[in-house]
């Protein structure tokens, strides 16, 4: 049985909200970390959870100060792949439009990186990428963040890494534009990588890659 | 004078049914079209029959525009009439439409005049062509005079029933409501003044009189037959003569075969004249509720006309009778199920249940009553078998639709017995062949006992739940073949003193279903949530199941505490769920007389819900749509459906946080955010435990009841009862003293025990209650009261100002399980899970210094202070209290706005309309406040692309309908274009035409009101209903958030 259409829309919306949305959101992130840097000092063991849930806090502070709203939560729940339905991933941020539709977000998956000693470029990529490439989240999506925390300089080493592992996963994570420079937003460490999802419709789905510095 | 066609074409255009370019609008239909239409002919195809040429109906006007492609509400019927022909013709018309119970309105069209009648007045035997009328409209070929009352449009919108003509129609009049005391009345007279006969035989009597009289008004049998087998040429004469009418009886029962009303040991010795006159009078269109009795004899007052049974719809036959066949005994009767399903209840449930069913689809209703859903479903069967074949079914097809694709069970065996009698008479007007009684004969429907031979039951008088009777071995039950489960199963809480037991064994049997209950842990026994669970046992993954069940189903609790419906979504994916909850009072989902129990009744809060018994999977939705109330309702019999009460929600989040089916009740996603915001904060509970308060120091208040309990130990205390009235604090020594000896429950003293707050259960005009007192009190069970006794009472201020501030008001209305849609109580539990502010905790947070403050002033003074003042006050409470829960300005915005329209037209429903904020019509400052905030909220966003809405709002006559506001984006740069006002000339009437196209039917007298986002380019319309609650800045924000919702899944349904 079909579901009730809500008839109450006519027409193409086409107001520039879908990209501003995207601007808003890599903004945010930006400058939740400012704030992020100016409060608190990471080592290179710090877990990339605890800085999440202090960079989301920054966001939410940093919305409160300005007239940008959009909602912007950390995932508390797990979703299930739905090809290996035992297996479970987590989302480290989420922004959201819709909060009775579970696959209405914007995905961010945040990473450490090293600009010195192992880069962590690897699990970026095998634990980061690869997990909106096989739907695990953002099914069907077709935009996703992933967030590099730099902890150790330099960093254009951890962003070359990244490049590298990106290059040499090549196949595995269907890129089909490679990773550039990108200037959606007026921050420099911003890059971009295309990929075909690895689910039923094929979705095609613009990685954006924003590093930021956290090294002390 | 004008020609027949001319007449017709000037008085439709004039009344707005024809288009600019002549043709129909859309919604209406003539009579040839009516009967190629799936739906139309369904509910019309009597009214509109050939061979009935005098009287058939010429056009139907529907509300226009459908979801799905299905029709809109009956609001007129017209016919073309001579002038000459027209008093004598307009009598049977009018007689005819009434029977029909379908359409409000009738219009007459002759050549000089449109005569305009109340449709729903039951015609009277002495009446003229001017009973019942409601307007002669003179027609030239200038145009219909005085036509404005009588447009299109006013139905369309419902403004028609505001009107004085439209509050002349009183629907108490429908032949719903005068068959049901018409039988009822007879019923009683029957069997309870002098010589009464037994109830049962009563009910068989009168259903087999009631088969006769649609046989003939069938002219299935004629005058000559009965004259030539019965010595009389009439039915009614027949009904005067007891020897032939038995033989007529017992003609009908070895004619017909099947399992008609069998005559019953006694009857015929039991029934005498008396009986007979007064079944006759009944036939003869005698009011039966104008007796009187002079000299010991019954006399009648009122002569009406005759129903016509060829012609009122047999679901509405079978509905009614039910109230009667239901139970052997009318004292039980009026005490277990005195209702009956409105039609169009019946009708909402089954069109979305069977809507895109295949003709063959299989249907089992496990508790059928009177059969009025398996008697619907068999009728849509048919036709969907019509319009497949492009023929009508001949009667071996439309037996076969019968003997395989319908089931039903009840317990009772009456219940059956009507079922099968319905559908018997659905047999008759589905098979136009039937004609010669010779010619008929029924198969039989119902299962007996000890009969396996080669006939295959479809009725089983048994309870769904025995699982060992033999209809669970039998198909479709057997293999779960069923396509369609559907019904209204009874809500009555079981017990084992009076749950029914095996009908093949009445005295000792097994009360199955009271079994099922205990086995599976339904809470209280509720027979319905059973049943919703038995009927498992017959459904495959695929099947739809469909059942009116009462909305408890939505907050009541199960095994260790957890919602029961959580429980019930881990197996069964409901995708539709229809909350009737704040209209069930106006009594126009059940019908009947006022009295307690059974299944649902005039009143008691029920839901529709459609589900699969499968568990859900990560993308399940459910359409959760919740109807509300709104003035003149009870007029116009119709449920509106406004696009913020339809949304749509992850079935997962509904189960994994319950309270969902509430908030998305009364408010929107920002409400559910709120409330997932608010309840991150610690409950009363947490904080009484916190704090040192125990269970055994708070409880709800003494209850009198049997007095069973000494409680002397109390006298003399303060006594707090349900008429004083008290806020922040009570000065207990103004109380009267305690003086009860006994009580059923007198409560620990413990809670009694100063410093206490109490709290009030019930609400207090549009607020909460909440008080402190330095004394010891006892307090009734209005109250639920908590002693401070060796605590900080510090604690007790701060939680006393929380409890008295709108955000509880707020709260208590999400949260409280019962709330709205059962009770006017925030019950004890409810007010324990109420969040308190996390820093209540900390004494020495200096934020609290000003809420204790004004509460300490409002505790000396609110009885001395004058409102403006107390109102100073505490909206400078409820804004700190608010700011200690973190809430932002949208935040205070959705709180606010959910009191003024949402709780308030919820509270004050009953009071004028003045009084009623919410469906108050819009002002140009609101509209303007509306677009400021709906700019501010997407203009943060669309900033990053250089971009800004700039807005237009629309300066409306008071009386539209609809309201409008025009948002362009533009460049944040170089744009020059700023928001403005407008007026402009005609814009109303474009808006009433919009209108017109804006309601959307989803099934007879349920609609969809639209509200609509029309975008053009750069443009953006926002279109909708001139009423305050659509134009608050509640709603700028819940529309800005669809406005980024539209955006963002505009592909694939995702970003």
């Amino acid at each position: 049985m079909e579901h009730y259409e809500q008839p109450e829309c006519v027409g193409n919306p086409s107001f520039s909200i879908r990209s501003a949305y995207l601007k808003i959101s890599l903004n945010l992130i930006i400058s939740g970390t400012k704030r992020l840097k100016r409060k608190y000092s990471f080592s290179p063991d710090t877990f990339e959870n605890q800085i999440t849930r202090k960079l989301v806090a920054e966001m939410h502070a940093e919305q409160i100060e300005t007239v940008h709203s959009i909602r912007v939560d950390l995932f508390s729940g797990t979703l299930s792949d739905p090809a290996l339905s035992d297996e479970l991933s987590e989302i480290d941020i989420r922004f959201t439009w819709n909060d009775y539709h579970p696959n209405s977000y914007l995905a961010v998956q945040a990473k450490r990186l090293n600009g010195a000693g192992a880069t962590l470029a690897g699990p970026y990529v095998k634990e980061g990428v690869m997990d909106f490439i096989d739907g695990k989240y953002s099914r069907g999506h077709n935009y996703g963040i992933m967030l590099g925390y730099v902890l150790s300089k330099p960093i254009n080493k951890a962003i070359s890494a990244v490049k590298d592992a990106l290059q040499k996963r090549k196949s595995t994570t269907n890129e089909t534009s490679s990773f550039e420079i990108d200037g959606i937003i007026e921050y420099p460490l911003t890059y971009k990588s295309v990929h075909n999802q690895k689910n039923d419709e094929m979705t095609e789905i613009i990685m954006f890659h924003v590093f930021v510095d956290l090294s002390s | 004078m004008l020609t027949r066609d001319e007449s017709v074409k000037i008085a439709l255009d004039s009344a707005g049914f024809l288009t600019d370019s002549g043709d129909f609008v859309e919604g209406l239909v003539n009579a040839d079209k009516a009967n190629k239409d799936y739906e139309i002919s369904l509910r019309h195809h009597l009214i509109i029959d050939e061979s009935q040429k005098e009287t058939k109906i010429d056009f139907i006007y529907e509300t226009p525009t459908t979801v799905r492609g299905r029709p809109g509400h009956p609001c007129i019927y017209f016919k073309i009439v001579d002038d000459i022909s027209a008093q004598q013709q307009a009598k049977q018309i009018r007689k005819r439409v009434w029977n029909s119970g379908r359409a409000p309105v009738l219009w007459l069209i002759t050549p000089t005049q449109v005569r305009i009648y109340d449709a729903f007045a039951r015609p009277e035997k002495d009446e003229d062509e001017e009973s019942h009328i409601l307007d002669v409209l003179r027609l030239t070929s200038d145009g219909l005079e005085g036509v404005e009352q009588f447009r299109r449009e006013l139905f369309d919108t419902g403004k028609f029933w505001e009107s004085d003509k439209g509050r002349l129609i009183d629907r108490n009049q429908r032949v719903d409501v005068s068959l049901l005391d018409d039988l009822w009345d007879t019923e009683r007279i029957l069997t309870h003044d002098n010589g009464g006969i037994p109830v049962h035989i009563a009910h068989t009597l009168i259903g087999r009189a009631i088969f006769m009289a649609y046989l003939w008004d069938r002219k299935i049998i004629t005058p000559e037959f009965l004259n030539a087998e019965f010595e009389h040429s009439n039915i009614k004469d027949l009904l005067t003569d007891k020897k032939q009418l038995y033989k007529f009886f017992r003609w009908l029962r070895s004619t017909f075969n099947g399992d008609l009303f069998p005559i019953k040991e006694n009857e015929e010795d039991l029934v005498d004249d008396f009986h007979l006159d007064i079944i006759r009078k009944f036939f003869d269109g005698t009011d039966m509720s104008s007796k009187k009795i002079n000299d010991n004899k019954i006399s009648f007052q009122q002569r009406l006309w005759p129903y016509n049974f060829d012609i009122i719809p047999i679901e509405l036959i079978s509905s009614i009778y039910e109230m009667f066949a239901h139970s052997k005994d009318p004292v039980d009767a009026r005490a277990k199920s005195i209702h009956y399903t409105k039609l169009h209840l019946v009708e909402l449930v089954t069109s979305l249940a069977i809507l895109d069913l295949p003709d063959d689809a299989r249907v089992l209703d496990p508790a059928c009553g009177s059969g009025v859903f398996l008697v619907d479903a068999f009728r849509r069967l048919v036709w969907k078998k019509r319009f497949k074949l492009g023929r009508t079914p001949n009667r071996d097809e439309i037996c076969h639709i019968l003997l395989n694709q319908i089931h039903g069970v009840d317990i009772e065996q009456g219940a059956i017995e009507v079922t099968a009698f319905s559908l018997y008479l659905a047999l008759l007007e589905l098979d136009e062949s039937f004609t010669d009684p010779k010619d008929i004969k029924f198969p039989k429907l119902i299962y007996h006992p000890g009969c396996e031979g080669d006939y295959h039951p479809v009725l089983y008088n048994q309870d769904i739940a025995n699982t060992e009777h033999v209809f669970n071995q039998n198909e479709p039950f057997a293999n779960r073949k069923f396509d369609l489960i559907i019904g209204n199963p009874p809500w009555t809480e079981l017990n084992k003193d009076t749950a029914p037991r095996d009908p093949e064994n009445p005295e000792t049997g097994r009360q199955w279903l009271l079994e099922y209950c205990q086995k599976n842990n339904i809470p209280h026994r509720k027979p319905d949530q059973a049943i919703m669970g038995r009927v498992r046992d017959f459904a495959s993954a695929n099947t739809r199941i469909a059942l009116i069940v009462s909305s408890r189903i939505f907050y009541q609790l199960g095994t260790g505490g957890k919602f029961w419906l959580s429980s019930f979504l881990e197996e069964n994916s409901i995708f539709m769920a229809i909350n009737l909850s704040d209209i069930s009072e106006e009594n126009i989902l059940f019908g009947g007389k006022k009295h307690g129990g059974g299944r649902g009744y005039p009143g008691m809060p029920s839901s529709v819900i459609f589900y699969n018994p499968q568990p859900p999977d990560n993308d399940s939705y459910v359409t959760y749509i919740c109807p509300k109330w709104y003035p003149l309702i009870k007029k116009r019999g119709e449920i509106v459906i406004h696009p913020p009460d339809i949304q749509i929600i992850s079935l997962i989040l509904l189960r994994d946080k319950p309270y969902l089916w509430k908030i998305a009740f009364l408010g929107s996603q920002r409400d559910f955010e709120l409330i997932e915001k608010l309840t991150r904060n610690p409950t009363l509970k947490e904080v009484l435990n916190e704090i040192g308060i125990n269970d055994k120091k708070y409880c709800r208040g003494y209850i009198k009841g049997n007095m069973s309990k000494t409680a002397t130990q109390y006298i003399g205390y303060p006594n707090l009862e349900a008429e004083e009235d008290y806020k922040y604090s009570i000065n207990s020594k103004e109380l009267p003293e305690f003086q009860y000896k006994v009580l059923e429950r007198p409560r620990n003293a413990d809670i009694y025990k100063a410093p206490l707050l109490i709290v009030r259960r019930s609400l207090k005009g549009i607020e909460t209650r909440s008080a402190f007192t330095l004394d010891d009190t006892v307090y009734s069970t209005t109250y639920v009261g908590f002693s401070f006794d060796g605590v900080d009472e510090r604690y007790a201020h701060r939680i006393n100002a929380v409890f008295n501030s709108k955000l509880t008001l707020y709260l208590a209305f999400m949260l409280g399980r019962e709330l709205v849609w059962s009770r006017r109580i925030i019950e004890d539990s409810d007010w324990l899970n109420m969040p308190l502010p996390k820093s209540i905790l900390n004494l020495d947070d200096n934020r609290w210094d000003e809420v204790i403050n004004i509460e300490n002033k409002l505790c000396k003074s609110w009885r001395l202070l004058s409102s403006p003042e107390i109102k100073e006050l505490e909206d400078s409470l409820s804004k700190i209290i608010c700011n200690l829960y973190g809430l932002n300005e949208d935040e205070h915005i959705i709180v606010d706005d959910m009191i003024t329209y949402t709780i308030d037209l919820y509270l004050n429903r009953k009071k004028a309309k003045t009084k009623r904020k919410g469906i108050k019509h819009t002002t140009l400052n609101q509209l303007q406040r509306y677009a400021d905030k709906l700019c501010k909220q997407l203009n943060s966003i669309l900033e990053f692309e250089g971009k800004k809405l700039i807005y237009t709002v629309y300066d409306i006559r008071k009386d539209s309908p609809l309201s409008v506001v025009e948002f362009k984006q533009v460049s944040q740069t170089t744009s020059n274009l700023k928001n403005s006002t407008t007026k402009i000339e005609g814009l109303e009437n474009l808006l009433i035409e919009i209108s017109n196209n804006l309601q959307n039917q989803i099934s007879e007298r349920v609609y969809v009101w639209g509200h609509l986002r029309v975008y053009e380019g750069e443009h953006l319309y926002i279109i909708k209903p001139s009423e305050e609650r659509f134009w608050s800045e509640s709603a700028a924000l819940n529309d800005s958030d669809a406005v980024i919702r539209e955006h963002m899944e505009a592909v694939n349904g995702t970003l």
